[in-house]
């Protein structure tokens, strides 16, 4: 009998985050999707093909996370950090539910400290019950950087309060302990910025040199109609030493689908820099990272498409993140998963353009029927792009010109990605399955190892370690490391 | 047909009633009245029912026209369903009852969704319920609309339960199935209406179900975390006593009394509002979820718990659980020791009922929200993406015997949210591609109709213990008398015969004379109440909540109130609308909300008001890029100014805005305009009026913005919205009848 499996929860935002890798490349900063271009695909080497959660098989050491995990895990620095929430209480000052940022050492999983934000008082429309940060952190040297439930951008100290210091120019923190986060400075979106986030603020950052871009989080109230803060930006960039607005740019809000839960990517594009963000109105917009002006801007979706309320319609908004590679944007579209499994589209963008490209920047693209409703985001290795669908199917496809060369089914929800490493692919789905598959043009299954709880998140790794988060576990997993008793999860009598 | 409810109508002697109150009505196993079946289990009784078939024609007596997402009742002859019809300003949402023979639609009856912000594709979500006593079928609509219709359609009594009881719905739109229990009709929601039920809590409410009179409402619970939830109540008899079971809003089981609503029992077992609904066998109940658990930092949980007990069982009930099961809405079904329960990735799984040992799972597709039935030895069961399964359940595995994937048009699949309904020896079901009924065609359609007899409840004895006033909310008007009379009951919640004692009567808060029969007349000064009728019977003592609403014209300038109140008699204003000084004088402030949404809805008076005009003075303020919306209701259609947008806009159904439209209208902060709002009601159309200009300028003569509502909304109570990121004030607000 296969293992019980993991819940389609009734998160209406949690996905919209997933996950993060940790990987230094073109920028001193380690975040979601490894560098700035986004890219799920990373030149490790040494990772385990397989492991067993039961027997603690290559398993080398697990932490307990909240109930609900959609931020990270990102390694930097000897650490681990992951968004999740309050429900595995680790200060009993700060009670209830929180939206949490945990951190471990990467070495043993011992756990160092927390961020443990109240929820904001508006309740789910805002700050959706129970889903804690969602936001996956990026790390730029002892600073480390995420976006918490309460649409604050936080920039904390990455030793916490274990370096005896309380960093400023922020010093007024409630909790002050060994295992308190110690804040920086922060920017409250609401109250500096007049944003709606609409069910949860989840920007992943990115960082590039002293600049850190996100989206604000701006959406629909809860009629889902109404845009109640048109006038509020979508898309910010801010000094990462001071916390200040560099820049900011409104221009989807008058024109929200949902809300806005995908992520900025950064490339150089003909020798210019680009800063990428898709918008919460569907379209794809590319910026002068310094200034804020834009460079070009394309609509993700067929002219012809209808948004619907509660999904049934063909215009969707984007979850997906923009993957940068060889001066083109590869970024599929997608939904609340609630709002259930339909057809979708990816686009494989060309970033030389002007103006508005839409149509004219297409270089190739896939939908309807061939391509479902996304979360995910692109893992692109050696010409090969890998990207999942919501329906659980995750496409190995050219990278030039689009043409499938395998279709592998995980039939179970998709909302994280797809991780390419070591002629690896790894991908978690909803029943708690990681499936490993070989890279390359023919598909090769080489397992699925259940996790015990759904992966919701995106495999990373560091130094031969994997790292994967479910639900409710970190798990370490490294290659030769014997079966041994490990302690089971939960009371139940399955 | 009248859609709108009005409490005067239900103020009618119940003494026949009693003594029959919780008697159990049971159905021929033939039938399916209930959307769980006869028993609530998901079982039937029935045989020779179908191992296959196909869309294309096999074993497919009949297909009916219907966009269904909720589960089929099949009684009386009928298969009756609700769900959603209509394209573009056209959208409602829809009743139908269809021959259970041969599908001939029998009836329909189409209404309008307003007031509420569920979309189009959510409507119609809580099944019917239907009553093989006495043909009549239930009706809870998504945006808090509670219908009765007889066998022919015709309407026998309705509620509008948003403006009556403060019902609230939402984008989630998640509702109740109601649920017949002798001669009750039962209904629950979460409401946030006035005096003690202002504060939002998930409610049960029991209505007599042939005249629509409210006989009592049950709070058991605490503040719910989720305010649209699915876990529909069942009835069954726990240690002899018959009870309500249901899944709370706040997370927890309650079981209730069905004659009086009173709270035996509860059991924690999330911290989230619950939507799968319970089973019950015997003394055991078995229940799902897939949120937060209580004691343990993961999610999704099935348990087993012994109800026989009082008080809080949840940490000495328990008999097993198996954590991270993650079953959200499907409801398990049972049968021969084996519980059979579907989780939200659409895995079926086979329990031991004894010990909760899983013997096997069977991946039904990807996402699970119908709940499994058993019948004639196979297992019916639904995914969502058009998955229609027949599987043959044995010990160690299930046999796939059948699998149909259904599909719209354009080739997607069709989602299935409902469950499979036996009844006559056929099995029907409805998706968002019509309403099926399979069966073998060879075999003639007999209704079988050997109904039991019915069974006298059991009477109660000695001292009445608890007492009600019935009916237990009524809306009246000034000069009007209305009898209100006692219903007893014995310690163990059985009826007492009538004349049990001598009732004495008194008033509280309310302003007019009660004679010993119970018979109120409210105070002929027009001005509006709330307050109570209050009985003692014994030791006992209920009371009855009464609002007294003057007929129109209505002017309310706030001078005779205090500031830090809410008017006492709207539903819906509580801690929202308060009264506040400004300018010299008493206005009525909405500000920013310090927990909960920034937009609020107040309803003033009964339902059945029509063809009136509402006018205010308005001023929004401003805070940064923040400015608040301020609007007018009229019946069921809302005007509102809006600030960030700076437009004016009418509409009846935010999400969908049906028959919206909107003009651009600037207009500044801290200034006041006065806003006038008329609709007026034909058979054809809803001509619907607005205007607004600043008040101190002379009234234009031509209206702003007008609409012609093709499906007209019948009528309702005069209201206040607004969305409130920063304060806003009305003022000076008028209802008269048009001219």
């Amino acid at each position: 009998m296969k293992k019980l499996r993991g819940t389609l929860s009734y998160c209406l935002l949690g996905i919209m985050v997933m996950t993060g890798g940790a990987r230094a490349g073109e920028t001193d900063a380690v975040m979601f999707g490894h560098t700035p271009s986004r890219n799920m695909a990373t030149r490790d080497k040494g990772l385990p093909a397989t492991w067993d959660v039961g027997s603690g098989l290559n398993i080398k050491w697990t932490a307990e996370l909240g109930s609900q995990s959609y931020g990270g895990p990102v390694v930097a620095g000897g650490k681990v950090f992951v968004g999740t929430n309050n429900q595995k209480l680790r200060n009993p000052k700060l009670k209830g539910d929180r939206g949490n940022v945990l951190v471990f050492q990467e070495s043993d999983g011992t756990f160092l400290w927390q961020a443990a934000h109240a929820k904001l008082t508006a309740g789910r429309v805002n700050d959706w019950p129970l889903q804690g940060v969602c936001s996956t952190p990026a790390i730029q040297g002892d600073r480390v950087y995420y976006v918490s439930n309460r649409a604050e951008i936080i920039c904390a100290d990455t030793e916490g309060f274990q370096d005896g210091a309380n960093d400023g120019p922020f010093t007024a923190e409630d909790e002050k302990s060994a295992i308190d986060e110690d804040v920086v400075w922060k920017l409250d979106m609401i109250v500096e910025l007049d944003v709606f986030p609409h069910n949860l603020a989840a920007g992943n950052p990115l960082i590039v040199d002293d600049l850190l871009f996100t989206v604000t989080g701006q959406g629909v109230d809860e009629g889902h109609v109404n845009i109640p803060s048109p006038l509020a930006p979508d898309f910010i960039a801010v000094n990462t030493k001071t916390g200040k607005l560099a820049w900011e740019n409104a221009d989807p809000s008058p024109h929200l689908l949902h809300g806005s839960w995908s992520n900025p990517a950064y490339g150089v594009i003909g020798g210019k820099p680009q800063v990428i963000f898709p918008g919460g109105d569907g379209w794809l917009y590319a910026f002068e990272p310094r200034t804020g002006k834009l460079i070009w801007k394309f609509d993700l979706n067929p002219k012809d498409s209808v948004w619907e309320l509660g999904g049934s319609g063909t215009r969707n908004n984007v979850i997906s993140t923009p993957v940068v590679y060889h001066d083109r944007v590869y970024i599929g579209v997608g939904q609340d998963p609630e709002h259930g499994e339909a057809p979708g589209h990816f686009w494989v963008v060309d970033a030389t353009g002007a103006g508005d490209i839409t149509g004219k920047g297409v270089v190739w693209h896939i939908g309807g029927d061939a391509f479902h409703r996304t979360l995910s985001t692109a893992a692109i290795q050696d010409g090969l792009v890998y990207i999942a669908d919501l329906s659980g199917f995750l496409h190995c496809l050219d990278a030039e010109t689009g043409k499938e060369y395998w279709k592998y089914d995980a039939f179970a929800a998709v909302w994280g990605s797809a991780f390419v490493a070591d002629g690896k692919v790894y991908l978690g789905d909803e029943d708690g399955d990681v499936a490993v598959l070989a890279a390359g043009k023919t598909m090769n299954l080489l397992g699925e190892i259940n996790m015990g709880g759904a992966v919701y998140t995106t495999p990373v790794a560091h130094d031969g370690t994997l790292f994967i988060s479910t639900r409710n576990k970190l798990y370490a997993i490294h290659d030769g490391i014997p079966a041994r008793s490990v302690p089971a999860s939960g009371t139940g009598s399955r | 047909m009248n859609r709108q409810g009005d409490a005067r109508g239900g103020v009618v002697v119940l003494c026949l009633l009693l003594g029959l109150v919780s008697a159990p009505v049971r159905t021929a196993a033939a039938e399916w009245p209930d959307w769980r079946g006869p028993h609530h289990n998901g079982v039937s009784t029935e045989t020779g029912l179908v191992s296959s078939w196909s869309p294309e024609g096999e074993n497919l007596i009949w297909k009916a026209d219907f966009i269904g997402r909720s589960t089929p009742v099949v009684f009386d002859g009928r298969a009756c369903v609700i769900g959603r019809v209509g394209e573009g300003i056209r959208r409602q949402e829809r009743v139908a009852c269809f021959s259970a023979d041969d599908g001939r639609l029998l009836w329909e009856d189409r209404f309008n969704v307003y007031h509420t912000t569920v979309p189009f594709n959510r409507v119609g979500w809580a099944s019917l319920a239907g009553d093989p006593e006495t043909g009549l079928l239930y009706a809870h609509g998504v945006a808090g609309q509670m219908i009765a219709y007889d066998r022919r359609g015709a309407v026998v009594w309705s509620h509008f339960l948003t403006e009556e009881y403060g019902h609230l719905s939402g984008y989630g739109g998640r509702t109740q199935t109601p649920l017949v229990v002798g001669d009750q009709l039962i209904i629950s929601f979460v409401s946030s209406s006035w005096g003690e039920e202002a504060a939002p809590r998930h409610r049960t409410f029991s209505f007599d179900k042939r005249s629509g009179t409210l006989l009592w409402v049950s709070t058991p619970g605490n503040l719910p975390y989720d305010f649209n939830t699915q876990s529909a109540p069942v009835v069954a008899t726990i240690q002899g006593e018959r009870l309500i079971v249901a899944g709370n809003a706040d997370g927890w089981i309650y079981g209730l009394r069905a004659g009086t609503g009173e709270k035996v029992w509860g059991f924690q077992l999330g911290k989230r509002g619950l939507n799968s609904t319970v089973l019950v066998d015997g003394d055991r109940v078995y229940a799902a979820h897939s949120e937060e658990n209580i004691d343990t930092p993961n999610m999704g949980r099935l348990v087993c718990f012994s109800a026989a007990g009082t008080g809080d069982l949840t940490g000495t009930h328990e008999i097993w659980r198996v954590d991270e099961f993650s079953d959200g809405f499907p409801s398990p079904t049972l049968r021969d020791g084996r519980l059979f329960a579907v989780d939200n990735s659409a895995n079926l799984y086979s329990i031991d009922a004894a010990t909760g040992r899983v013997a096997w799972s069977f991946r039904l597709g990807r996402v699970g929200k119908g709940s499994p039935v058993w019948a004639d030895g196979k297992i019916y069961v639904t995914e969502v993406n058009g998955g229609f399964h027949i599987l043959k359940p044995g010990p160690e595995e299930a046999h796939s015997l059948d699998l149909d994937l259904l599909r719209m048009p354009d080739g997607r699949p069709a989602e299935i949210y409902g469950s499979p309904a036996v009844a006559y020896q056929r099995v029907y079901f409805a998706g968002e591609n019509g309403l099926y009924c399979l069966g073998n065609p060879a075999r003639p359609f007999s209704t079988g109709r050997d109904r039991e007899k019915r069974v006298r409840a059991e009477q109660g004895e000695g001292p009445p213990t608890r007492v009600q006033v019935v009916p237990a909310e009524a809306l009246m008007a000034p000069g009007e008398t209305a009898p209100f009379s006692i219903r007893a009951f014995d310690a163990k919640g059985r009826p007492l015969p009538a004349g049990s004692g001598k009732a004495v009567w008194a008033l509280q808060g309310l302003e007019g004379s009660l004679d010993q029969a119970g018979r109120f007349t409210a105070a002929a000064r027009p001005a509006a109440q709330a307050g109570h009728v209050e009985a003692r019977l014994g030791g006992a003592r209920a009371t009855a909540r009464v609002r007294v609403i003057p007929p129109l014209p209505w002017l309310e300038d706030f001078e005779r109130c205090q500031p830090g109140e809410s008017p006492a008699s709207w539903v819906g204003a509580r801690g929202k609308f308060v009264v506040a000084e400004r300018d010299g004088g008493k206005v009525l402030r909405k500000e920013p909300r310090p927990r909960g949404l920034n937009r609020s809805a107040t309803y003033m008076g009964p339902p059945s008001l029509k063809n009136y005009t509402i006018q205010a003075d308005v001023l929004g303020t401003r805070k940064g890029r923040r400015l608040a919306d301020i609007g007018l209701i009229a019946g069921g259609y809302t005007l509102d100014l809006q600030g960030a947008h700076q437009k004016l806009q009418v509409r009846s159904w935010a999400s969908v805005l049906r028959m919206a439209q909107e003009v651009d209208f600037a207009w500044e902060p801290d200034t006041w305009y006065r806003i006038k709002l008329s609709v007026s009601v034909g058979r054809e159309k809803a001509t619907v009026s607005g205007k607004v200009w600043p008040r101190d300028a002379a009234e234009p003569d031509r209206w702003t913005i007008r609409v012609d509502d093709p499906l007209p909304i019948a009528g309702g109570s005069p209201g206040l919205v607004a969305y409130t990121p920063v304060d806003a004030y009305y003022d000076n607000i008028q209802v008269r009848v048009n001219e």
